[in-house]
């Protein structure tokens, strides 16, 4: 008791902290708040780069067929060749931003990812619903190393989560992890099982 | 689902074993009857699509005798198919799959796992009736393309077979296949009361208020194009019909507006008899049996079927009452299962509970207690969505009328007062009808379970059971976030659900309760 004493008297002031009101169930951070990964660095370049070649091309096209084939006057053609060019750009540049806001947070019972410019979606599956994981990857994916990954539950033919863009190692981590929360899940279940049979010839 | 095989064996023994087919076995020949029944009912299904190319063949005098030719080429070649068919199809029930078989030249085999069978119908057409046959309709997960059938089965040998495919005890398929037990688990389904029955009254009343125009849309359509609507302006029966109806109504617009008014529901009530003879042939007499964990519901004139279903398939209860019913205050339950990847869901038709009065519906659910441990009855009101949803839609409708009004006031271009009143309408009808809309869309929590309501004429209540949910999605746009606001979507294996413009605390709310639910521990849900 005496050195407790003891040691409670040579306390300085910075070896006392101060905990503050526990926080209240209504402060802690809500599904939409939730702080994310962001997805692999080279996914918004690889969409910038695609979306740039494909819309660059449709506009070329667009504005060849305006400027050569379309009877218009020149001040038409060229504003309305303007405007084609400065839609594509738009269209480019949405396309990069739209994939730099891809993010995802693996916890501790669900996965969840958001996505979103306009529109912020924040889509939470939770292992237990899980019913199968998918991993894939394009030619162009390739290249970068990435690989989309798609979770399914069931019902619906689409996946719930469609995360592109995860760095190869992380996504066959993230596999691994989701098919061991999902066999973790399938004991459970067996043990479910015979206990209500149990319960039934009891 | 493997632990579940010892136990089967050890009840098992010595009781049935003529009820497994561990080798391929083919149908009774009788099945040739219905595989081309099965075809013809596919070819008269489609036969709207048939109407126009008989009344060609009808007004260009083609002669009877190549429509006979035709009906016996026809009946001859679905024999000829059927006897194929027949001769080819094999099956076979293993404790944990059934196996079918079948195809001429590109053999097809279906491995179905037992556990994922969503319904079993067994289905006795009049003519099975008389041989006592019956036909078993095996669905997986809602998709009506890998169905299999098995037809001319036993009768009773179907009803054992329904038990096993669906993984019931064996006590249930020996009682039910032989005499009736003293024990309460062991009765058989004549004794067992039923959950739910319709009378033939409150079947017609179905009948009556589910009906609805498109149908008859869909078969009108076509024949109303082949029609030539000038001759028959100009022939001299319908000149004859225009003076009898100047003369009768002496030429009032007030009477004429009688006439035609009266037309109009006579052509209704016309049609209303259609959907009430369907409904009656397909559901009289309608009934609704709890057996172990199962459903069954069995019902139909000409053709007598059961349907039975897993209660835990059930996903979400879906209460619908259109306009008619609102007057006669009845609600059709439809519940909602498993959905497939087909477009066409097959089996939402079947599960399905016909003209339930409100106060009905707790007794209704009362037996199914795995649904939901609460008592389940229609909430008195419901939580309104944010009205900045109507703010964001009502003035859409307008956008026509002014884009039109100001292309009349601000160009030359020659566009009539008329047309400008006609959108000015249109968009006051279609703003009225958001309102409408509005006004239904609410939502109602509860500890267990959070029900939708929406509808726009009729109404629709859905009951979404947190432990059912399989994802959960919040949407929220940049001036929502502001203003509070999200939508919600709840995923489920019968289909996303969708609440607009709630409270984000609300739905943060609801995500809570469904991941404290469904999160911690795992448990079968479909």
């Amino acid at each position: 008791m005496n050195d407790i004493d003891h040691q409670h008297q040579s306390l300085h002031h910075t070896d006392i902290y101060q905990h503050g009101e526990p926080l209240q169930p209504q402060q802690l951070t809500p599904l939409t708040e939730l702080v994310l990964t962001h997805i692999d660095n080279n996914y918004p370049k690889l969409q910038l780069y695609v979306a740039g070649i494909v819309y660059g091309l449709i506009a070329t096209i667009v504005c060849l067929i305006i400027g050569f084939i379309v009877p218009l006057s020149i001040t038409a053609k060229l504003l309305l060749i303007l405007f084609i060019l400065i839609t594509a750009a738009l269209i480019i540049r949405l396309t990069y931003l739209k994939a730099l806001t891809i993010c995802y947070g693996v916890f501790k019972g669900e996965l969840i990812m958001r996505q979103g410019l306009f529109w912020i979606s924040t889509t939470a599956l939770p292992y237990t619903r899980l019913q199968h994981v998918n991993l894939s990857q394009g030619p162009l994916e390739r290249q970068y190393q990435l690989v989309t990954l798609k979770c399914f539950s069931a019902g619906s033919g689409e996946a719930e989560i469609n995360l592109p863009g995860l760095n190869a190692d992380t996504a066959e981590h993230l596999r691994q992890h989701l098919l061991h929360q999902a066999a973790e899940n399938q004991t459970t279940n067996a043990n479910v099982i015979t206990a209500s049979l149990d319960s039934q010839h009891g | 689902m493997d632990d579940r095989q010892p136990q089967k064996l050890s009840t098992q023994q010595s009781t049935e074993p003529q009820v497994l087919l561990a080798d391929w076995q083919a149908l009774s020949p009788w099945s040739i009857v219905s595989f081309i029944m099965g075809s013809l009912k596919s070819i008269f299904s489609n036969g709207y699509a048939l109407i126009p190319i008989f009344y060609a063949g009808w007004t260009n005098d083609i002669s009877v005798f190549w429509v006979i030719d035709g009906a016996i080429i026809l009946i001859g070649l679905l024999t000829t198919f059927a006897f194929i068919q027949w001769r080819k199809f094999r099956y076979r029930i293993s404790r944990v799959q059934l196996d079918v078989k079948r195809g001429l030249f590109f053999t097809k085999k279906d491995e179905i796992p037992l556990n994922r069978i969503q319904n079993i119908r067994l289905e006795q057409t009049f003519y099975f009736k008389l041989l006592n046959l019956a036909e078993l309709v095996i669905e997986t997960a809602g998709s009506s393309k890998d169905e299999a059938r098995l037809s001319a089965i036993d009768a009773q040998h179907a009803h054992a077979l329904k038990q096993q495919l669906l993984q019931l005890q064996y006590e249930d398929v020996e009682s039910s296949s032989q005499q009736p037990d003293t024990d309460a688990t062991g009765k058989s389904p004549e004794l067992t009361q039923p959950i739910v029955t319709r009378s033939l009254k409150e079947l017609i009343l179905f009948g009556f208020y589910q009906n609805n125009f498109i149908w008859f849309a869909l078969i009108a359509g076509p024949i109303a194009g082949q029609i030539e609507w000038e001759k028959i302006v100009q022939s001299a029966l319908f000149q004859q019909l225009i003076t009898w109806v100047n003369h009768t109504t002496h030429e009032s617009l007030m009477l004429q507006l009688v006439l035609f008014v009266g037309l109009l529901v006579a052509g209704y009530l016309l049609f209303s008899m259609i959907s009430i003879i369907a409904s009656v042939l397909k559901y009289y007499p309608y009934r609704l049996d709890k057996r172990q964990q199962t459903l069954q519901r069995s019902g139909g004139v000409i053709a007598h079927q059961q349907d039975a279903l897993a209660i835990k398939r059930i996903q979400v209860i879906h209460f619908h009452q259109p306009l008619l019913a609102r007057i006669v205050n009845r609600w059709t339950i439809y519940l909602k299962q498993v959905k497939g990847n087909e477009v066409e869901e097959k089996t939402k038709q079947h599960m399905l509970i016909p003209a339930v009065k409100p106060n009905e519906i707790e007794q209704i659910f009362q037996p199914i207690s795995s649904l939901s441990p609460t008592p389940i009855r229609l909430p008195n009101g419901y939580m309104p969505i944010n009205i900045a949803w109507l703010y964001k839609r009502i003035w859409l409708p307008f956008i026509p009328f002014t884009i039109l009004s100001a292309l009349g006031l601000l160009t030359p271009l020659p566009i009539e007062i008329a047309v400008i009143e006609v959108a000015f309408v249109a968009a006051l009808v279609v703003s009225a009808l958001l309102v409408v809309r509005f006004k239904r869309w609410g939502y109602f929590l509860q500890n267990d379970a959070i029900w939708q309501h929406s509808g726009l004429l009729g109404r629709h209540w859905k009951r979404i059971p947190f432990e059912k949910i399989q994802h959960v999605k919040i949407i929220q746009t940049r001036a929502q976030k502001q203003k509070q606001l999200a939508y919600l979507e709840l995923g489920l294996a019968s289909g996303t659900i969708m609440l607009p413009y709630i409270a984000i605390e609300t739905a943060n709310l609801i995500a809570a309760r469904a991941f404290n639910t469904i999160s911690p521990h795992y448990k079968p849900w479909i």
